[in-house]
């Protein structure tokens, strides 16, 4: 079976973390970048098989090879669609019968592949689609299939018209298919994606894939949060590498991963679960608290403390500062005693913000969130950022 | 959920002897449920057809029979789900025909089986079992007569056949062929280096090859060690090396028809099953007998274990409110107490998912006694309990692997609520108006319980996270909800280890209140009637005011004080009637995430069995 991975297309909704020319695929999650999620998945089940990758921008493509142990055949996207983005694949698809078709922003486990193919081969339907629980409030933001009793995905609804999903059995494209060759003439034919998954829905059995473990669409700044929280939440132990420098008098408490060439001065408490990446500093008496990801080459200042947030590679933090349920893109720099304000009033509800995931999550606990913070963006010593404030790229605030 | 496997090989090729290569994949099948199992193989020295079968657990089998120590390079297996027939060593497969000359195993229904028997026993043959496959094995012997080849006579048997099959047939005419031929039933040829093998399911076949063949509908043909035919019905023969898929995942991954777990995949089945247990109770004539025996009983006795019994309780609630009747419920392991007052005119029901539960058993014996008469609830057909009752009403769940009742639970109270209402039609407290508007609600609950498992799992995966850090919670309810909170605290019991009880709300202010302090999850199950919520509405006020953490299960339209409730549980709304069948997936599936995130396997549960059969 073919392979196409989609790591084209404008980030939209996350843009304000990607730089002009590169790849929302190319954020980092815990040392790796988004898009060696799905091809690890793809690589660990599928044994090396060629991958067709459809991408705008050549980081991807690295990145994707990477993290991948067969052949990457890169397929350059025409056109922003997701439409177009699957046609351009054609030339390469005419020796299959099927083909499985992964987006390259999901994060998701290698089960769930395993899952989808098993039961493509056991059932032999015509299509399979990876489907996920729905949290209704967030439905506008996803697409959507509807299941019938048998299990079988009667239709599919795009994003943003989901909103008319409310009150049908409904749950989140999953963004993986297995998908007949056949359907790129449809897609031609009727023009869209979702119509020609619909069309073939109506003739033919279309299997809706259950999975309910791990799974994240990287769509919005807040998907992040919640990608290292629920991989922060896989980590178990303490791993620190030999190629770390961690001070005396520094507390840790586990889960945490400390990367090759991250130094950590004298008093700092690390408490897990964090991720501390490569060539990081983090300054004496900083305090970096649970399920904090902090990406290559970042500089925490001395008495800083960082909480639940994910700072993007190059970027400097001062000293004095206090960073909680932030997202920070890269090659920013935030002055000394900056604070991120991160109680969000109750009317203010961000798209795909989640209950926050602490150690203990009461049912109707407060929703936290402190700032989105775009990349090469300068933060002035001593600002107050309110919640869910978004600061934009390449400015100085 | 029969399955099958068979492997036909070059001496000496084989990684292991081909009779044990059935045998390893037969355990491989287990997982689909099954009674009774058995193999057939051809015996190179005398040419004979050697088969060995019977009913019961395919390692107690090998201990009795030796599947594994069969000899012979052509050998077909099954491990079969009683439809057609009680599951006993008669019925097992593989059948033969007449002379022995023919082994047949085959996975799904025929339904023009009983026309075919009698036009063949017409024709002299004699049948030695109650299954509708035993018909096809003297089907193609008395076609293989008139066609000169076993293949043509194969495959014209085939065509004469309705229903759904896969099929496996070995012969001694043709000792190195395995005939196989599918129709809505799945079957997969494997393919190995001098040998090739045929299979339910891929991992049944894993461990000796990853070049697999999907066999299609309607198509028919036969592996030898080194070949393979493959044709369609009407299109003819197919390269079928187009068709070789090699299947990338390892045998450790292949897991439950794609399911992380047994469990869930239940859960999500019972949409499904629910909807196959309408189908069925609609047409069996066994309703109309079961309404006229508790029509006519002065006591109406009604016993199970375990969650059959919160389905029973339900049942007793729902009989007083639309049938105007008492009816007692007691747990089966205490029918030693209730015997003695039972008599010649008096019914007791008994439900029991397996059939084979002891406790229930024992009641039913102790009744009988008495003279009463028995009705029997059960997801098995022909198992013990049924056998030795009057009237039998099945559910159709299908298998239940699971530790922990789920789909059965749910395919249990609708097939209840449907006795119930058609009983109080009987009794005359329902019209017949009111009775037909109850049942089309009944029939609406296929759609309900998908949506309810659609609307919820997500949010009983993020309430899991904070759930599993608990060790006590309350489930509370009132009039008919009762029954669905003691399940769903059951449920969360018995797979997450959480302590969780449950009470009629009002009940517990004499004396479980005492327990609740900060943080103490109670868990409120609100069905779809005013009085009932705003009494409940009462509870969760009381529970708020101690600390509690309060959760509520309640149908969309009602209006809820979401200031003294934490987190809802929003299921579809459907008729009161049908509350467990709405309200208790949420409850399943967050006993199911919160045993996961606990870290716990939630198909096996320490220290219980799926069937208990010590008293």
């Amino acid at each position: 079976m073919k392979t196409v991975v989609l790591a084209g297309g404008e980030p939209r909704n996350i843009r304000v973390l990607v730089p002009e020319g590169k790849s929302k695929h190319c954020l980092r999650l815990l040392g790796k970048p988004v898009i060696a999620y799905p091809m690890e998945a793809v690589s660990s089940v599928l044994r090396g098989g060629e991958v067709v990758l459809v991408y705008t921008w050549d980081d991807v493509v690295v990145e994707a090879r990477n993290h991948y142990r067969g052949y990457v055949r890169p397929v350059k996207q025409v056109g922003g669609g997701i439409e177009e983005a699957i046609l351009s694949t054609e030339p390469y698809l005419h020796d299959t019968d099927y083909f499985l078709l992964v987006y390259g922003d999901l994060v998701f486990d290698k089960e769930a592949l395993t899952t989808l193919l098993e039961v493509f081969y056991r059932q032999e339907p015509s299509a399979a689609i990876l489907t996920i629980p729905l949290e209704e409030r967030f439905a506008p933001t996803y697409g959507v299939a509807v299941v019938d009793v048998s299990g079988n995905v009667e239709r599919v609804i795009e994003k943003p018209v989901a909103r008319e999903v409310s009150g049908l059995p409904a749950y989140t494209l999953g963004g993986v298919y297995i998908l007949p060759t056949t359907i790129l003439d449809m897609i031609k034919k009727e023009g869209s994606f979702p119509r020609a998954l619909n069309k073939i829905a109506s003739t033919e059995k279309v299997v809706a894939v259950h999975w309910g473990g791990l799974w994240i669409d990287i769509g919005y700044p807040t998907d992040l949060l919640e990608a290292t929280t629920l991989l922060l939440d896989k980590t178990k132990g303490l791993w620190v590498s030999d190629k770390a420098v961690v001070e005396s008098n520094t507390i840790i408490k586990p889960p945490a991963i400390i990367d090759d060439g991250a130094y950590i001065d004298h008093n700092a408490v690390i408490k897990g679960p964090v991720y501390i990446g490569k060539n990081t500093f983090i300054g004496a008496h900083s305090f970096v608290r649970h399920y904090t990801s902090i990406e290559e080459k970042v500089r925490v200042g001395a008495y800083t403390e960082v909480k639940h947030s994910i700072i993007q590679p190059y970027t400097v933090i001062d000293s004095h500062c206090f960073i909680g349920d932030s997202i920070v893109g890269e090659n920013t720099s935030i002055g000394s005693h900056v604070v991120t304000q991160n109680v969000l009033p109750s009317q203010e509800t961000p798209p795909r913000l989640r209950e926050q995931l602490v150690y203990i999550v009461k049912p109707g606990a407060k929703y936290k969130l402190g700032a989105i913070i775009g990349y090469n963006t300068r933060i002035s010593p001593g600002k107050i950022l309110s919640p869910a404030q978004t600061i934009q790229p390449n400015t100085i605030y | 959920m029969c399955g099958i496997i068979g492997v036909v090989a070059l001496p000496g090729y084989t990684p292991l002897p081909p009779a044990e290569m059935v045998y390893r994949g037969l355990l491989r099948l287990e997982y689909r449920g099954y009674d009774s199992a058995g193999i057939a193989s051809i015996d190179p020295v005398s040419r004979s057809i050697l088969v060995l079968k019977g009913a019961g657990r395919i390692a107690a089998l090998e201990r009795r029979l030796g599947f594994s120590r069969a000899p012979g390079y052509t050998v077909v297996g099954h491990t079969r789900w009683a439809t057609h027939g009680r599951p006993n060593d008669a019925n097992a497969h593989p059948h033969t025909d007449c002379r022995g000359t023919i082994a047949i195993v085959h996975n799904g229904i025929i339904q023009n089986y009983l026309e075919l028997k009698k036009w063949l026993i017409d024709r002299g043959h004699v049948f030695s079992s109650e299954t509708d496959t035993e018909v096809f094995a003297h089907l193609v012997e008395e076609l293989y007569k008139s066609t000169r080849s076993f293949y043509e006579a194969f495959k014209k048997a085939v065509e004469m056949i309705k229903g759904s099959y896969a099929l496996a047939v070995i012969t001694i005419h043709e000792p190195d062929k395995i005939f196989f031929a599918r129709k809505d039933s799945p079957l997969v040829i494997g393919i190995g280096e001098k040998y090739n093998l045929v299979a339910s399911d891929i991992p049944a076949l894993l461990e000796y090859t990853n070049k697999v063949i999907i066999v299609h509908d309607n198509e028919v043909g036969y592996i030898t060690p080194e070949t393979i035919h493959l044709e369609h019905l009407g299109k003819g023969v197919i390269d079928y090396r187009k068709r070789i898929r090699v299947v990338e995942w390892s045998i450790e991954d292949a897991s439950k028809s794609g399911y992380p777990h047994f469990m869930l995949k239940e859960i999500h089945e019972q949409p499904r099953a629910v909807r196959d247990t309408i189908y069925g109770i609609e047409g069996d004539p066994m309703v109309e007998e079961a309404v006229s025996l508790l029509t006519k009983a002065d006591n109406v006795f009604i016993t199970a274990a375990g969650t059959s019994f919160y389905a029973s309780l339900y049942y007793s609630l729902l009989t007083s409110i639309l049938a105007g009747k008492p009816v007692i419920p007691f747990i089966a392991s205490e029918y030693s107490v209730y015997a003695g007052s039972a008599g010649e005119n008096d019914v007791l029901i008994v439900v029991s998912q397996s059939g084979e539960t002891i406790d229930s058993l024992m009641a039913l014996r102790a009744f009988k006694k008495e003279g009463v008469k028995v009705i029997a609830v059960s997801n098995v057909v022909d198992s013990a309990i049924p056998r030795e009752s009057d009237i039998v009403l099945y559910t159709r769940a299908g298998p239940e692997i699971g530790v922990a009742a789920t789909k059965t639970f749910t395919t249990q109270t609708i097939l209840l609520s449907w006795l119930a209402v058609k009983h109080g039609v009987k009794e005359k407290v329902l019209d017949r108006d009111e009775g037909d508007v109850l049942l089309e609600e009944i029939k609406k609950a296929p759609d309900l319980v998908s949506k309810s498992i659609a609307w919820n799992e997500e949010k009983a995966k993020r309430l899991s996270r904070w759930f599993a850090r608990k060790t006590n919670a309350y489930y509370l309810s009132r009039g008919i909800g009762v029954p669905v909170a003691l399940e769903g605290a059951l449920k969360m019991k018995e797979i997450a280890y959480v302590h969780a009880e449950g009470y009629p709300a009002g009940e517990s202010k004499h004396g479980p209140i005492a327990l609740v302090e900060e943080d103490y999850p109670v868990v409120f199950v609100v069905p779809r009637d005013k009085e009932l919520a705003r009494l409940l509405h009462g509870n969760v006020q009381e529970m708020k005011a101690r600390g509690a953490t309060t959760i509520a299960v309640a149908p969309e339209s009602l209006q809820l004080d979401h200031e003294s409730i934490d987190y809802v549980f929003k299921v579809p709304d459907g008729h009161w009637v049908l509350t467990p069948a709405t309200h208790i997936p949420p409850l399943q599936l967050l006993a199911y995430y919160t045993a996961v995130e606990r870290g716990y396997d939630p198909d096996r549960p320490r220290n219980l069995a799926k069937t208990v059969t010590v008293e």
